[in-house]
């Protein structure tokens, strides 16, 4: 039976007989495989224009740009305003919010919890009267463009899982992240560009951001994120070597295509493919990476809207416009980060500076998509992984600058903008203290069925088999948060 | 380094110097229609740098960091090296089937 034909496939089996590979590849992983070689047989059309029947139905938004503040920035300080912990500051945190539990924090084992409010002045802004704190005065101009989600919640509480299950919808690493899942089933609008790519703001690390949170998991891999760097080579190893002639590289690539595919006659193996399709796709960006990091074509008018970090390669500013050039070449999904927004001490001396880098930029590049007519498309995302306490971290005093806010998965602020997303709303609420949802809960798998609805996916219907089941981002949760779609 | 062994290994027989590779490169004997790709490429490299003389000599001088051997053809050690580099990215390299 092994020798010629596989029991549950129609078609004949490599004259070679099971590899070792193919072994692990269709017993260990499954029929995974089984779907694969399915897909394969049908051309190379998942890297091109994605799964055949994709979207689903008509997409609000053609590309996402999701800003992610890492570490896990307070929303007590930005955008959820709450006069009453102001009023009860220093108080105890009453024990029914606790609802007899331990608190699931790094300060679980502080004595006493204080109440701290915001010390930064709130107003309202836009024909909205969204509340923003003085920290925000660029986002504050833009927020008849933005739409407030008051009530986030997640899973985890610190950072690693939380940042996978924001990014790959599970909090144990494995999964495909979002932008992977979105490029299989969406494929490319820009064949010369990866359709992932991903930005790290050039600075210390408070946490850790490490390169399986843009993973294609148990995607084909031409599906993972690719990071962009600031420097001489945004993409390392990219360049040729010194002395080679482009033309001598087409002849060897031709070559080794050549090679891949009769390997792959013998054995339809996904991890070909893919390496087909890297090569290729590296060829093509020797030409396209050089082009779209280029940032002396953006005028000083331009370069203005993002702030006094526009020029300095690498910063989150920086990165918001390269963001904004990669958007305008049809790159699907832009992927940033900027860390240091883990303020278990001295918030009040670190927070603001945070913001510094941050404020300006993201006003900008809501700005800047709007006047080149691609907001309406172009789905915006601020969040991080989870928000902060109502309580203090470290004992509190108002004239102290020591006390911090600890990590806080019940309730936490996103905002989004663009590509099919309401503008100038609020959505959701929390409590009178900020401990808990009071309204409209939206979880992280919510966040990410809404997200494919607005790209036009059904997010129950973007799938991949592997070990013998149906995986998808929302996994076995998650519905469209209706009352934020435009 | 590499295509300059073979060169002076193999100085006028392309399929020698490809098998060779190939089994360095794998661990195995390559089949017929594999040797025949990476032949290919020798052949067609090498027509490439016999007409611009000064892409073989960059290829060769421009990076690495051992001294070029001047008494072997340079569009010879240019076209293996082409070869060479074409199995260095090959599956069968990196991967064990």
């Amino acid at each position: 039976m092994i020798k010629n034909q596989h029991p549950l496939c129609s078609g004949p089996l490599s004259p070679v007989g099971l590899t070792r590979r193919e072994m692990l590849g269709r017993t260990g992983f499954g029929l995974g495989g089984l779907a694969l070689a399915d897909m394969l047989s049908s051309g190379a059309q998942a890297s091109e224009g994605g799964l055949p029947g994709m979207p689903h139905f008509a997409p609000k938004a053609k590309r996402v740009i999701f800003l992610f503040m890492s570490g896990g920035p307070s929303q007590f300080e930005s955008f959820d305003y709450k006069p009453v912990l102001l009023k009860r500051n220093g108080e105890e945190l009453p024990q029914s919010f606790r609802k007899g539990k331990p608190l699931p924090g790094m300060a679980g084992a502080q004595n006493n919890f204080p109440l701290v409010g915001s010390p930064y002045k709130f107003s309202q802004h836009g024909q909205s009267g969204a509340w923003i704190s003085e920290l925000f005065p660029e986002t504050a101009k833009v927020a008849d463009d933005i739409c407030f989600v008051k009530s986030m919640s997640s899973d985890a509480v610190n950072h690693d899982p939380a940042l996978t299950l924001m990014q790959t919808g599970a909090p144990l690493p494995g999964r495909p992240s979002i932008g992977a899942w979105v490029s299989y089933g969406l494929g490319t609008d820009n064949r010369d560009l990866p359709s992932f790519i991903v930005l790290v703001t050039k600075k210390g690390a408070d946490q850790p951001l490490s390169c399986r949170l843009w993973d294609s998991g148990f995607l084909p891999t031409q599906y993972q994120g690719v990071q962009f760097r600031a420097g001489k080579d945004a993409v390392l190893f990219l360049s040729e070597p010194a002395g080679i002639a482009r033309q001598d590289t087409r002849r060897m690539l031709d070559g080794l295509k050549e090679l891949h595919q009769q390997e792959l006659a013998t054995r339809a193996d996904a991890g070909i493919n893919a390496r087909i399709e890297q090569y290729e796709m590296a060829f093509r960006m020797q030409a396209s990476v050089p082009d779209v990091t280029d940032m002396s074509k953006e005028s000083e008018k331009t370069l203005a809207m993002y702030g006094p970090d526009a020029k300095t390669p690498g910063s989150f500013a920086a990165n918001c416009i390269l963001a904004r050039r990669l958007a305008e070449q049809n790159v699907k999904f832009i992927q940033l980060y900027h860390p240091g927004w883990d303020h278990h001490g001295g918030l009040t001396r670190n927070y603001p500076s945070m913001v510094q880098e941050i404020d300006q930029p993201c006003a900008g590049l809501l700005q800047d998509l709007k006047q080149r007519d691609m907001l309406k498309d172009t789905l915006v995302i601020w969040g991080g992984e989870f928000g902060r306490t109502s309580y203090s971290q470290g004992s509190f005093s108002a004239k102290s600058q020591s006390y911090g806010r600890d990590h806080h998965r019940e309730c936490f602020t996103f905002w989004m903008a663009g590509g099919g997303i309401k503008p100038g709303v609020t959505y959701g609420e929390s409590d009178d203290i900020g401990f808990d949802i009071a309204k409209d809960p939206v979880t992280v798998n919510d966040f990410h069925a809404t997200l494919l609805h607005l790209l036009g996916v059904d997010h129950e219907r973007l799938t991949f088999r592997f070990q013998g089941r149906d995986y998808k981002l929302t996994d076995l949760a998650g519905n469209v948060v209706k009352g934020i779609l435009a | 380094m590499l295509a300059e062994n073979l060169v002076r290994e193999f100085p006028s027989d392309d399929a020698a110097r490809c098998v060779k590779a190939f089994r360095l490169f794998t661990g195995k004997m390559p089949e017929q229609a594999q040797t025949d790709v990476l032949v290919r490429m020798i052949q067609d490299s090498r027509k490439s740098f016999k007409a611009y003389p000064t892409e073989a000599a960059n290829l060769r001088t421009k990076n690495g960091e051992t001294p070029v051997d001047a008494s072997l053809d340079a569009a010879e050690v240019a076209a293996t090296t082409i070869m060479a580099r074409a199995l260095i990215g090959y599956d069968e390299t990196v991967m064990k089937p």
